[in-house]
C-alpha cells in the first residue's frame, strides 16, 4: 500500500482566500435568518457602547470644561465668613482672584408674591473664565454690574408674573430685572438648587442687608493662575498644598480644574456601574440570539456542508467558510452598534440638555467603542464557535441519509473549550473595563446564574407540559404537546424575555417603594416649611406672626451653623477610609447645632447625654449609622472647622435619627458650651394643619416675608418634588436600558420562533390533513404562546419581587411596597410581546401549502 | 458509500487509488475524494447558493487548482451547458442539474466516477441523454465508472456487473454472465 501522506500530499496551509470566496458566494445567495444575528449583535454592542460612551462623554466634559465648571483654575470655598486679610493676600499671590457670595433668599414681587431664589453676588473680575449669557435682551451686555440691577432665570419671572425691566424686592432693597440669565461659568460649583438663579453685583448685595454675622452665605474665591503655570499640574498642586499648609484652620474647601466636581463624578461612577450590569445582560442576551440564529442557519446548511465534504473539503475549510460568514455579519452588527452607541451622548444631550449638570462631550470616544466592539466580537465567538464547530464536523453521509437527524455527533470538545476561552476573555474584559472590579465580577456571575435559572425554569415548564399533554379540550392538548416536545419554545421564551421583564418589574417596584416612602412621611408628619436665617431675637415675633394667621400652626426651631469635618481622630479626612454610603458626610459642609436635650425625632442609642449647664471639654452626639460608616465609636474625636477655627469634640453619644420625617435633624449635635459663642442664626420649621387652604398658606408666607425680609423660606414640598423629579429621571434612564434588554429579548425570541417555523408548518399541514380546522390550529398556537408568556411573566414577577424586596430592605433601608399595577402591566407586556410573535407565526403556519411538505417526505 | 469513504467498513479492507481507506482520517478521506473520486448523486446535490460554473469549479478549488474556472468552463461546454454558466441550480431543469453534477464529478479528472442512481430523478428521455453523456465522457477520460442502478438496460452497458441482494453479492463477473438481482 502506498503511503497516504505522500500520495495525497495534503495541502496543510490555511486556505483563507478560498474560504473567503466560498463565504461570499454563500452570503450572496442571501443570509436568510441571519438578520436576527446582525440585529442581536448590533443591539448588544449598542447597549455597551452607549453606556461606555455616555460615561466617557461625562468624564471628558468634566476634564475639558474643568476651568469653566469651577470658574477658575482653583476654587476656595468658605461658609459663613469671608477671607481675612492674610488669606486674601495669599490667594492674590497665586494669581487673579474673584470673590463671590452664594446664598438662598426670598425674592418678592410688588404684588406680594414671593419665591425662593439662589443668589450669586459677584465682584468686578468675575468671570475669570467664560462668559455670562444674557438671553434677553440680546444687547444687554454686563448689566448685572450696575448697582441695583440683577439678571434672573426665566423660571423666576414666570413664577412671579414679571418681565424684564420690572422690579423685585430682595432683602431690604428693591432691584430691577435687567435681563434673563442664561448659561454662566461655574454653575456646577453651585449646589443642587431648589430655586431659580439670580445674578447681581457685590454693590447690589451690600444694599440688601442680607450679609449678617452667621448668615448662611458661601464665599467662593476663584483663582486664575498666570498663563505660564495654568496648564502645569505640578504648579496647580503646589498652589493648593501651599494654601492648605499655610492656613490649616481656614476650613477652605478646595477644588481645581482637573477634578472640578468630585462628588458628582463619584455619583456618576456608581450609576454607570449599575447601568453597566444592564449593558452586560443585553450583550449576553444578544449572544444567545446570535447562537440560536447560527444554529438554525447551520441546520439549513447540513446538506451543503456534506456536499462540500463529498467534493473534498476538509472540516477546517468548512469551519473557516462559516466562521468568516459569522465574522462578516458580526462586523456589520458591531458597526451598526458602534454608530448607535457613539450617537448616544448626542441624543441624550439633545433630549435632556436642561436636566444635565454639564454639557456632555458628544464626540465619539474611541476607548469605550473599542471595548464594546471587542465585547461584541468575544460574545459572538462565545456563542458561535461551538455550533459552528459541530456543523463543520457533519458527516458527508448526511447526503445519503437525509432522514437521519441525530447521527452520532463527533466530539466538538476543542470548540467547546474555545468558546469557554472566549467567555473567560469577555469576563476579563468586563472586569478590566470596570472601576469596581469585585462588584462587576459578582454581577457577571449573577447574570450567568440568572440565565441558568431561567433555562432551568424553561425545562421544568417543558417537562410539566409533557406530563399533561393529554389534557382536554384538544386545543389545550395540542398546545401542551408542542410545549412539551423536543423543539419546545419554553426555554427560548423564558431566557429571552425573563431577564428583561424581571428588570422592568424590579425597577417599577423599587420606584414605587421609594415614592411611597417619600410621600407617606411628608404628608403625615413633616413640617411644611423651613425658614433659614431667623435672628434669635426675632424668634418670638416670628412665631407670633405665623400664629396670628394660623393658630394651629406648629413651630420648631434650632440654632444652626455650618461647618466642615476636617479630621477624624486626628487623621485628615482625605486620608480616612470610609464606606461609600457615609462618604457624603465628609464631602462638604454640614449643618451643626447645639442643645442640652435629645432632639425630637431622634433617640439615644449609645452613650449618655450631657447634663444641663455642662461646661467641660466640647462634646458631640453623632448619628449612629453614619458613625459606623465612618468607623467612629464612643470616645473618638472629631475635628470640625467652624468659622475659620478647628474645634475638636469627643463623641459622647450616638443617636438613631428618623431622617425621613424631614424635621430639623443634624448629623452632629454639640454640647451648648461648644458653639454658643459663635455668631449664628436659627432654622425654624413651620407645620400647618392638614388641609390648610393654599390662599391661607400663601398669606402666612407673604406676611412672614414682608415682616422678615432677611429670612428665607423653603417649602418642603418643593424639595420633595425636586427629589421625586430626580428619582423619576434616574428610573427613566434605568427603564430605557432595561427596555433595550427587552427589545433584544424580542429579537432573540423572533429568531428562535422562526428557526422552528418549518417544523410548525409541517405539523400544521399534517393536522389539516388529518382533519383539524383552522380555528383549532389557531387556538392551539395562541394557547401555546400565551401559556409560555404567562409562565415567564409570573416567574419574572417572583424573581423581581424578591430582588426588589432585598434591595429595599438591605440597600435602601425602606419598607417594601408591592405594586400590583406594575405586575399586571408586566403580564400584559409579556403577553402582548409573545402573542404578537405567536400571531405572526400562526399566520405564516396557516398559509403554508400542504403539497410541498407532504411531497418532500 | 464505503468506496467513497463516506462510511467506514466494519470489517475487511477497502483500497481506492492505492490508498487504504481504513487508515485515513476524515480530512484524509476528503482529500482522497477531491483528487481521485467524482460522485454523481441521484438527487444531484448541487450547492444551491452557487452558480453552475462555481459548482463545477469547487472540487478543483479544494485542490488549489489555479485554472479551476477555465477548466470548469470547458467542462460545462462538454455537457452542453455553456449558456447556463451563471445560473443557480434552482434556475436549471433536472436534466441540466444532473449534467452540471456530471461536469463537477469529472472536473478533477478523477480515476473513479461513482454514480448512484444518476437517472433516478429524471424522466426517461432525459435520463437516457444523461447516461449517454456519462458513458461518452468516461470513455474520453479513461476513468472507471462505478454505476449503481436498478435499471438492467443501463447495467448492460457496463463492462462488469456485480449484483447485490439484501446487502450481499449474488453475482460478479463479465457482462455476458449477468443475472438479474
Amino acid at each position: 500500500m502506498t503511503d497516504v501522506a505522500t500520495t495525497m500530499a495534503p495541502p496543510r496551509r490555511t486556505r483563507l482566500p478560498l474560504a473567503l470566496a466560498i463565504a461570499f458566494r454563500e452570503l450572496r445567495a442571501g443570509a436568510a435568518g441571519l438578520s436576527v444575528f446582525v440585529l442581536c449583535i448590533a443591539l448588544g454592542v449598542a447597549a455597551v457602547a452607549a453606556i461606555g460612551s455616555l460615561a466617557a462623554a461625562f468624564n471628558e466634559a468634566l476634564a475639558q470644561q474643568g476651568r469653566l465648571l469651577i470658574g477658575g483654575d482653583l476654587s476656595f470655598e468658605l461658609i459663613h465668613r469671608q477671607t481675612n486679610a492674610e488669606e486674601r493676600a495669599a490667594l492674590e499671590a497665586l494669581g487673579a482672584v474673584s470673590e463671590s457670595a452664594s446664598f438662598r433668599a426670598m425674592a418678592r414681587a410688588e404684588d406680594g408674591k414671593s419665591a425662593l431664589v439662589e443668589v450669586k453676588a459677584v465682584d468686578a473680575p468675575y468671570p475669570l473664565y467664560g462668559n455670562v449669557a444674557v438671553l434677553e435682551p440680546k444687547d444687554a451686555g454686563a448689566v448685572w454690574r450696575e448697582p441695583g440691577v440683577v439678571l434672573a432665570e426665566r423660571v423666576l419671572l414666570n413664577r412671579l408674573g414679571l418681565k424684564v425691566g420690572d422690579s423685585l424686592k430682595i432683602g431690604e432693597t428693591t432691584v430691577t430685572i435687567g435681563g434673563i440669565l442664561g448659561e454662566q461659568p461655574d454653575r456646577l460649583a453651585d449646589r443642587l438648587s431648589y430655586g431659580p438663579k439670580l445674578l447681581m453685583s457685590r454693590d447690589t448685595l451690600a444694599k440688601t442687608g442680607l450679609v449678617q454675622p452667621g448668615s448662611l452665605i458661601r464665599w467662593t474665591y476663584r483663582v486664575k493662575l498666570p498663563e505660564d503655570t495654568a496648564a502645569d499640574r505640578a504648579a496647580l498642586t503646589a498652589a493648593r498644598k501651599g494654601i492648605e499648609a499655610k492656613f490649616p484652620q481656614s476650613g477652605f474647601a478646595i477644588v481645581d480644574w482637573t477634578d472640578p466636581a468630585p462628588s458628582l463624578r463619584r455619583d456618576a461612577e456608581r450609576f454607570t456601574q449599575f447601568i453597566n450590569f444592564v449593558g452586560l445582560t443585553a450583550l449576553l442576551l444578544g449572544g444567545i440570539g446570535v447562537g440560536n440564529a447560527i444554529q438554525s442557519y447551520m441546520a439549513k446548511k447540513r446538506e451543503i456542508i456534506a456536499t462540500f465534504k463529498c467534493l473534498g473539503a476538509t472540516s477546517r475549510l468548512v469551519l473557516n467558510v462559516y466562521m468568516l460568514q459569522a465574522l462578516l455579519l458580526a462586523c456589520i452588527g458591531i458597526a451598526i452598534g458602534l454608530v448607535l452607541g457613539a450617537l448616544a451622548p448626542s441624543l441624550i444631550a439633545t433630549l435632556y440638555a436642561d436636566a444635565l449638570p454639564i454639557a456632555l462631550a458628544v464626540e465619539p470616544h474611541p476607548a469605550p467603542l473599542l471595548v464594546a466592539a471587542l465585547a461584541g466580537l468575544l460574545s459572538m465567538v462565545l456563542f458561535v464557535l461551538w455550533p459552528l464547530g459541530r456543523a463543520s464536523r457533519i458527516s458527508p453521509t448526511v447526503l445519503m441519509r437525509a432522514h437521519l437527524t441525530d447521527e452520532r455527533e463527533r466530539s466538538a470538545l476543542p470548540f467547546a473549550l474555545g468558546a469557554a476561552a472566549a467567555g473567560a476573555a469577555l469576563f476579563a474584559l468586563a472586569i478590566a473595563a470596570s472601576e469596581e472590579r469585585m462588584v462587576t465580577a459578582a454581577i457577571s456571575a449573577g447574570i450567568v446564574v440568572a440565565f441558568g435559572l431561567l433555562l432551568g425554569f424553561g425545562l421544568i415548564v417543558q417537562r410539566l407540559a409533557a406530563r399533561f399533554r393529554r389534557t382536554k379540550p384538544p386545543a389545550w392538548g395540542l398546545a401542551l404537546a408542542s410545549i412539551g416536545s423536543p423543539g419546545s419554545l419554553a426555554r427560548s421564551i423564558a431566557v429571552s424575555l425573563g431577564l428583561g421583564l424581571g428588570l422592568l418589574i424590579a425597577v417599577a417596584l423599587i420606584h414605587r417603594s421609594l415614592l411611597t416612602e417619600i410621600e407617606s412621611h411628608v404628608e403625615i408628619d413633616a413640617p411644611a416649611y423651613y425658614f433659614l436665617d431667623v435672628e434669635p431675637d426675632d424668634l418670638t415675633t416670628f412665631q407670633d406672626t405665623a400664629k396670628a394667621i394660623e393658630p394651629q400652626a406648629k413651630l420648631d426651631d434650632a440654632p444652626m451653623l455650618r461647618g466642615r469635618i476636617v479630621e477624624l481622630n486626628g487623621v485628615p479626612v482625605d486620608k480616612v477610609e470610609v464606606s461609600p454610603d457615609a462618604r457624603w458626610v465628609l464631602a462638604g459642609d454640614r449643618g451643626l447645632t447645639y442643645t442640652d436635650t435629645v432632639p425630637r425625632s431622634s433617640t439615644l442609642s449609645e452613650g449618655e447625654w450631657w447634663p444641663k449647664d455642662y461646661s467641660g471639654p466640647p462634646l458631640v452626639s453623632f448619628d449612629g449609622e453614619l458613625a459606623e460608616g465612618l468607623g467612629l465609636k464612643l470616645g473618638d474625636k472629631i475635628t470640625v472647622n467652624i468659622l475659620g477655627r478647628n474645634v475638636e469634640a469627643e463623641i459622647a453619644s450616638m443617636r438613631k435619627i428618623d431622617w425621613e420625617s424631614l424635621a430639623i435633624n443634624f448629623v452632629m449635635v454639640f454640647s451648648p458650651n461648644t458653639l454658643e459663642g459663635a455668631p449664628h442664626r436659627l432654622v425654624t420649621t413651620l407645620e400647618l394643619p392638614k388641609g390648610t387652604a393654599a390662599e391661607r398658606e400663601a398669606k402666612i408666607i407673604q406676611a412672614l416675608a414682608e415682616r422678615f425680609p432677611l429670612v428665607t423660606a423653603i417649602k418642603i414640598g418643593d424639595i420633595v418634588d425636586a427629589a421625586k423629579a430626580l428619582l423619576a429621571k434616574l428610573m427613566t434612564a434605568i427603564r430605557a436600558t432595561a427596555g433595550v434588554t427587552l427589545l433584544i429579548g424580542a429579537a432573540v425570541l423572533a429568531g428562535a420562533v422562526s428557526a422552528g417555523q418549518q417544523r410548525r408548518k409541517y405539523l400544521a399541514v399534517l393536522y389539516k390533513t388529518l382533519g383539524a380546522t383552522r380555528g383549532r390550529i389557531i387556538s392551539a398556537e395562541l394557547l401555546e404562546f400565551g401559556v409560555l408568556g404567562l409562565a415567564t411573566a409570573v416567574l419574572a414577577i417572583i424573581i423581581a419581587t424578591i430582588t426588589a424586596w432585598a434591595l429595599c430592605k438591605f440597600a435602601f433601608d425602606i419598607p417594601f411596597v408591592f405594586a400590583p399595577l406594575a405586575a399586571i402591566q408586566t403580564i400584559a407586556l409579556a403577553l402582548a410581546l409573545v402573542l404578537a410573535v405567536g400571531a405572526i407565526t400562526t399566520w405564516r403556519v396557516l398559509s403554508a401549502k400542504a403539497a410541498p411538505y407532504l411531497r418532500a417526505e | 458509500m464505503v468506496i467513497a469513504g463516506l462510511e467506514r467498513a466494519t470489517s475487511g479492507r477497502v483500497a481506492v487509488a492505492g490508498s487504504d481507506l481504513g487508515t485515513l482520517d476524515e480530512d484524509g478521506l476528503a482529500r482522497l475524494r477531491a483528487k481521485n473520486i467524482g460522485i454523481v448523486f441521484q438527487s444531484f446535490h448541487l450547492v444551491p447558493t452557487m452558480t453552475a460554473i462555481e459548482n463545477v469549479a469547487l472540487p478543483m478549488e479544494f485542490l488549489d487548482q489555479d485554472d479551476a474556472f477555465s477548466v470548469a468552463r470547458e467542462g460545462l461546454a462538454e455537457v452542453g451547458l455553456s449558456h447556463r454558466e451563471d445560473h443557480f441550480p434552482g434556475q436549471l431543469s433536472g436534466g441540466e442539474q444532473q449534467r452540471v453534477a456530471i461536469a463537477r464529478a469529472l472536473a478533477t479528472k478523477p480515476t473513479l466516477i461513482l454514480a448512484d442512481e444518476p437517472t433516478g430523478n429524471l424522466d426517461l428521455a432525459t435520463g437516457a441523454a444523461v447516461m449517454d453523456l456519462l458513458f461518452t465522457l468516461k470513455d474520453k477520460t479513461g476513468a472507471t465508472l462505478l454505476l449503481i442502478t436498478h435499471d438492467n438496460t443501463l447495467a448492460k452497458r457496463c463492462d462488469r456487473i456485480v449484483s447485490l441482494a439484501d446487502g450481499r453479492i449474488v453475482s460478479s463477473g463479465a457482462k455476458r454472465r449477468v443475472r438479474a438481482p
